[in-house]
């Protein structure tokens, strides 16, 4: 497991009752937990933590003083945001991809590869957060290209265990759904089986 | 067992799931043989589990894609300086691929001396229709050369001027302040030092489309007459900047006219460039221009039939070249008849 995500896991309450020096509600305290997570976790993947709690918690309270400075700057900026316009697939489809729920996701999806072990966290890291081909990959942790396939095959195993933990279904959306969902879902899977080649 | 009791084996889920896990990652890592693709085409029928199991695991190797958004947080809430490490680790590895291209490409670079590295490039690249190509330059900066387009690269001493002849293509610039870094598309001039940036030159009205996604630009006049070629001026640009961009910024110019610069959202700057991964993303655009913009990866013409289905809003992602999977999906989803005339048209219309 990741060192940022044990700590986010260890002290999480605490880093909440930190955040509440900054916010006045709830949902912006979690928010915040997630996003100082997020970070600290998308720094983790290029240098090596020492102190993983005190990471988290700087990192928490940089996002937070940033976060309110640039919340009383512009009021206007969350309207722009947000594209207008009815779009004909489900609302919640697209914002499930891209927008609001996407952070949810994001953070979700991050969760599941910090729980992977070391080697193979490193693996999918260097594939989807740095973009390296498996090639690369193996050049760079020094490791052969069937050793990468096999972080490849446990570790997706491993994550799609855990997102279905915690409720995330592929293609579930598509299933209950059929006539209006289906664009990104569907051809998420058309996308899924070609991208290989 | 049984005599005459047929035992068959019901698939379990974990075995399937951990050999469609093998597959997976098998066709991830190399291309599969011939013989291996048709046992994976066997095993794929073995059970309608096994499709499932192999559909929920692309889709999740799939949508870990989302961990790339990890990159475009604001590091300004970071407590630690990550930039210069990323960018060390990026470009080691660009470099690494500059160093293979230098014995392919062989008599077109040469490096002056040992110490002082100046290396020159003078070279072309182009795509076809559905191709990208991703290009190691040799100084470690790197392009994506999007569908259907065509650069040259020309690095002197004093310059790394790239001309952009048709298409699309995203740079990322290793800083060197002493050879400013210029993509000429058209009347215009897309100068950086270090940063990464599209420049889009659309030939129906000679503007050029700016995306900067990291670092700073600026957008350069150019007059038509003085030469084309990107080699033709190896001074510095004389004229004044026409604005300078930062990250997340896209413009549209055409020599002194600045049609637009606007901020993006995080999310629109991520769809345009989501070209990069292979995808074209869309949120809400038009059938009409989403056809468009996919008929630039594509030698298929599109027709619609009706009108009052041009204006339809279309959202999702397509994996680019797939002209079938999009077809498919605006069939299925957005319920519009879809009709091949032949191998370079398609009909689209209103299905009653």
């Amino acid at each position: 497991m990741s060192s940022i995500y044990k700590a986010y896991r260890e002290h999480g309450a605490a880093l909440k009752r930190f955040l509440w020096r900054y916010y006045k509600r709830a949902e912006d305290v979690e928010d915040a937990a997630q996003e100082a997570f997020l970070r600290a976790f998308a720094a983790e993947a290029r240098k090596e933590i020492r102190a993983p709690k005190e990471f988290l918690f700087q990192t928490a309270k940089h996002y937070a003083l940033n976060d309110i400075e640039k919340k009383t700057n512009s009021s206007t900026d969350y309207l722009a945001d947000f594209e207008a316009g009815p779009v004909l697939q489900d609302e919640a489809q697209l914002g499930a991809d891209e927008e609001l729920a996407g952070r949810q996701k994001l953070a979700m999806f991050a969760e599941a590869v910090a729980e992977l072990p070391p080697q193979c966290r490193r693996v999918f890291m260097l594939r989807k957060f740095d973009g390296l081909k498996v090639k690369d990959i193996a050049k760079r942790l020094d490791i052969t290209v069937s050793a990468v396939e096999k972080h490849i095959a446990t570790g997706v195993i491993k994550c799609a265990d855990y997102l279905e933990e915690r409720g995330y279904e592929v293609g579930s959306a598509k299933r209950s759904n059929k006539s209006r969902q289906g664009s990104a879902d569907g051809n998420a899977k058309i996308l899924a089986y070609q991208s290989d080649d | 067992m049984t005599d005459g009791t047929k035992i068959v084996d019901l698939p379990d889920r974990e075995t399937v799931r951990r050999e469609a896990g093998g597959w997976l990652a098998r066709r991830e890592t190399r291309p599969l043989s011939q013989s291996e693709a048709a046992e994976f085409a066997a095993w794929l029928k073995q059970s309608p589990l096994h499709t499932e199991e192999f559909e929920r695991l692309s889709g999740v190797w799939g949508d870990l894609d989302i961990l790339d958004e990890l990159n475009y947080l604001d590091s300004a809430s970071e407590s630690e300086p990550k930039a210069p490490a990323r960018f060390w680790e990026r470009r080691q590895v660009v470099s690494a691929l500059a160093a293979s291209l230098l014995v392919l490409v062989g008599g077109a670079v040469i490096y002056q001396t040992a110490f002082e590295r100046v290396p020159l490039q003078d070279e072309a690249f182009a795509t076809d229709f559905g191709e990208q190509k991703t290009i190691a330059l040799v100084d470690g900066s790197s392009l994506i050369l999007n569908t259907d387009s065509e650069v040259e690269v020309v690095y002197s001493r004093q310059a790394r001027d790239v001309r952009l002849v048709r298409g699309e293509a995203h740079f990322e610039v290793v800083e060197d302040t002493k050879r400013p870094f210029s993509v000429y598309a058209g009347e215009g001039i897309v100068r950086a030092v270090g940063t990464a940036f599209t420049v889009r030159f659309r030939e129906e009205t000679q503007f050029v489309e700016v995306t900067v996604s990291e670092g700073r630009v600026e957008l350069i006049p150019q007059g038509s007459a003085d030469g084309n070629a990107a080699g033709a001026s190896t001074e510095a640009p004389s004229r004044e900047p026409l604005v300078e961009m930062t990250a997340g910024d896209n413009a549209v110019f055409k020599q002194e006219v600045l049609k637009h610069i606007t901020e993006l959202p995080r999310a629109e700057l991520n769809r345009k460039l989501s070209w990069r991964r292979g995808l074209l993303a869309f949120a809400g655009e038009p059938l009409g221009e989403v056809l468009n913009e996919v008929a630039r990866y594509t030698d298929v013409d599109f027709k619609i039939e009706d009108p009052a289905i041009e204006a339809l809003p279309i959202g999702g992602y397509f994996k680019v070249g797939e002209v079938d999977g999009l077809l498919r999906a605006l069939e299925e989803t957005f319920e519009i008849g879809v009709e091949r005339i032949d191998d370079g048209r398609v009909r689209l219309y209103q299905k009653t």
